[in-house]
């Protein structure tokens, strides 16, 4: 297995079945996607790109500038991610769902949580969380 | 000493008393006597006579019979004939009454360990066809939207959108729209313009398709034997504009995310919010554009490789098929429901080094998983270096009709973690077993709750059951019809022991 960057500041990995999609960045700012799925689009087609379970790949995707880089770690420390359950499941079993699987580390600490059923559970730690991420890629987005 | 004519005529008695005393295996119904006439002693009604031809022979029976009154004979009753008859006008009335349903089936009524799916079934006496009907109600969702930085945002749940959105988030922004475009159903603007058509009639041909006509069962009840019941399923999917829109007798919303054309993967799932008390017009089947077509990430099928010029499996391939035995448990001793083969196809030099890859396969297969070797089949690759593992069929699978079967009441069969490990129990294990089916459990397979597409006779389980609810009659089986003949009258029946006789049951009659 191919070690995932560290120190982290704060990772979200989607599971669907065996394939995992992770968004990561680590405690200096540093940007990764991994997992071992990934998708490329060539001439509007779309490919997917599949490695065992066991070996996630890492690629390097951008580093966030100081600002933004505070502005994700103030959110975390904010959301109450620490103190939420390590584990959120929808009200009644959904088969063979999605899953979120949230870390984050910050000033010593360091905590996971399980969303089940993406899509169907909600946790407001959580949201808190992918919405502060999702600001913090959009600070590194060029295009 | 006795006289010739007193000897026979104690011989006579001697048999008559055997035959009366002799043991006969044919129901006590069949062995009513008429009632007896006390001035002439019992009179023997038909079934009686045949029994004990066929237990004394015919010989016996003839000379008892001759002592019998030579007038004739109360009525004869209860006779196999009688029940015959009976069966056959009762089976009549039950058909000609028609229809039996349409009644909604709850698979959490009967299964405690479940907790989703719901159809309504009818039956057809006259057709002999259970009609099996699912009702969907179906909700077409963006799978991503593009928000107002310009950036693709994932909608449908799956690792797989996430990373498409990545990829699109990576081109510049000016691209992101026609792509983001592709996620977004025509209705909504999306460019494939017959999609939500195609998947209302995809979601209703592939469902059909995959269970109709699978197992045949037939009524066990005597002399009803020949009524079958042949399964057809009637699958009725229509738009909603919004989740509220579903009707009451729909038994699932359908949540349908669109996706690139192409797409590999996708969450679907099941489920039931409200659990058991929800009932059967209570779920929810989440599912992608692409899931009414066969999937394109061939589940069933495994690329290796071998070390150039040698017998031996690459390391990576050791791996792979190590994960694929330790997915592949063979069946439980006594189980009815055999584990899935496989078929190994091995390139080499020669025919001996392709062999001797074979059996280097089936070394790893039964170290990494105890694969029984008896499970995998030979299939020659020719020259190379490569092989190939396919799983049972090899068929893709279709996820709408996968699905569908847990709206049948079904659970996965594939493997996972925690209650998903190979070789655990299913949520309809034990239901199957109660029907003959012993052995359902979680592995890769070909079956259609694994990764393929095959129906097999546990998945038709609680069509079996609501067949039985629906027509309020518990003598229903597995298999197809069966002739039904009259019984038969008196006859000729040798004497037990002798040549045609049968085994002799130990009588004093000879």
């Amino acid at each position: 297995m191919s070690d995932a960057p560290e120190p982290l500041l704060l990772e979200r990995r989607i599971e669907t079945g065996e394939d995992a999609y992770i968004d990561r960045i680590t405690a200096d700012g540093t940007v990764w996607t991994g997992g071992n799925v990934a998708a490329t689009l060539e001439d509007g087609d779309l490919s997917f790109e599949r490695s065992e379970p066991s070996e996630p790949r890492w690629t390097r995707q951008a580093t966030l500038q100081a600002a933004p880089l505070e502005a994700l770690r103030r959110s975390i420390a904010d959301s109450g991610f620490f103190s939420t359950p390590a584990e959120h499941h929808p009200d009644t079993p959904v088969i063979h769902a999605s899953r979120e699987v949230w870390t984050a580390e910050l000033d010593g600490r360091r905590h996971t949580s399980t969303l089940h059923a993406r899509g169907t559970t909600t946790a407001e730690p959580l949201s808190t969380l992918a919405a502060a991420l999702e600001s913090a890629l959009a600070a590194t987005d060029t295009g | 000493m006795m006289t010739p004519m007193e000897h026979e005529a104690e011989r006579v008695n001697a048999e008559r008393v055997a035959v009366e005393a002799a043991p006969v295996a044919a129901p006590v119904a069949e062995l009513a006597v008429a009632p007896s006439d006390p001035a002439r002693g019992s009179a023997l009604n038909r079934a009686t006579v045949v029994a004990l031809q066929r237990s004394a022979g015919n010989a016996a029976v003839a000379r008892m019979l001759l002592r019998q009154p030579v007038v004739a004979p109360p009525a004869l009753t209860n006779s196999p004939q009688e029940a015959f008859d009976t069966a056959r006008k009762e089976r009549e009335t039950f058909i000609a009454a028609g229809k039996k349903g349409p009644q909604t089936y709850n698979p959490s009524a009967t299964n405690k360990d479940n907790y989703y799916g719901g159809f309504d079934v009818e039956y057809d006496p006259a057709k002999a066809e259970l009609l099996v009907m699912l009702k969907g109600a179906v909700l077409f969702l963006a799978g991503m939207s593009i928000d107002p930085a310009g950036r693709a945002q994932a909608i449908e749940p799956s690792a797989q959108t996430a990373a498409a959105a990545a990829a699109i988030n990576r081109l510049p922004k000016a691209a992101r729209a026609a792509e983001v475009a592709k996620w977004t159903w025509s209705s909504a603007g999306g460019p494939d313009s017959s999609d939500e058509t195609d998947l209302l009639t995809g979601f209703k041909s592939s469902v059909e398709a995959a269970w109709r006509k699978k197992h045949p069962f037939h009524c066990t009840k005597e002399y009803w034997r020949d009524l079958g019941a042949t399964t057809e399923l009637k699958v009725d999917v229509a738009k909603v504009a919004a989740a509220g829109g579903k009707a009451g007798d729909q038994h699932m919303l359908v949540n349908t995310y669109k996706v690139a054309k192409g797409f590999i993967g996708g969450a679907a799932d099941v489920s039931r919010p409200g659990g058991k008390a929800a009932g059967a017009f209570g779920n929810v089947m989440n599912i992608t554009s692409e899931d009414v077509t066969a999937r394109k990430d061939e589940l069933l099928h495994r690329d290796l490789s071998f070390q150039p010029g040698k017998g031996l499996l690459t390391p990576g391939s050791v791996g792979t098929v190590w994960r694929l035995a330790k997915e592949m448990p063979n069946a439980a001793p006594g189980s009815t429901i055999e584990a899935a083969g496989l078929t190994v196809r091995v390139q080499g030099k020669d025919a001996r080094q392709r062999r001797d890859r074979f059996d280097a396969v089936l070394d790893h297969l039964k170290q990494g998983g105890g694969v029984d070797p008896s499970r995998a089949k030979f299939e020659d690759g020719g020259e190379g270096e490569g092989g190939h593992v396919t799983v049972g069929t090899g068929d893709a699978q279709t996820v709408a009709a996968h699905e569908s079967g847990h709206m049948f009441g079904l659970d996965d069969e594939y493997t996972g973690a925690g209650a998903y490990g190979a070789g655990k129990k299913t949520e309809h294990t034990d239901i199957a077993a109660a029907a003959g089916h012993t052995g359902a459990m979680h592995a890769t397979s070909d079956n259609i709750m694994s990764e393929g597409n095959v129906v097999r006779p546990q998945h038709y389980v609680t069509f079996l059951d609501a067949l039985k609810q629906v027509t309020a009659m518990a003598d229903w089986d597995y298999g197809a019809t069966q002739k039904v003949d009259p019984p038969s009258g008196v006859g000729d029946f040798p004497v037990p022991g002798t040549p045609g006789g049968g085994a002799d049951p130990g009588t004093a009659v000879v």
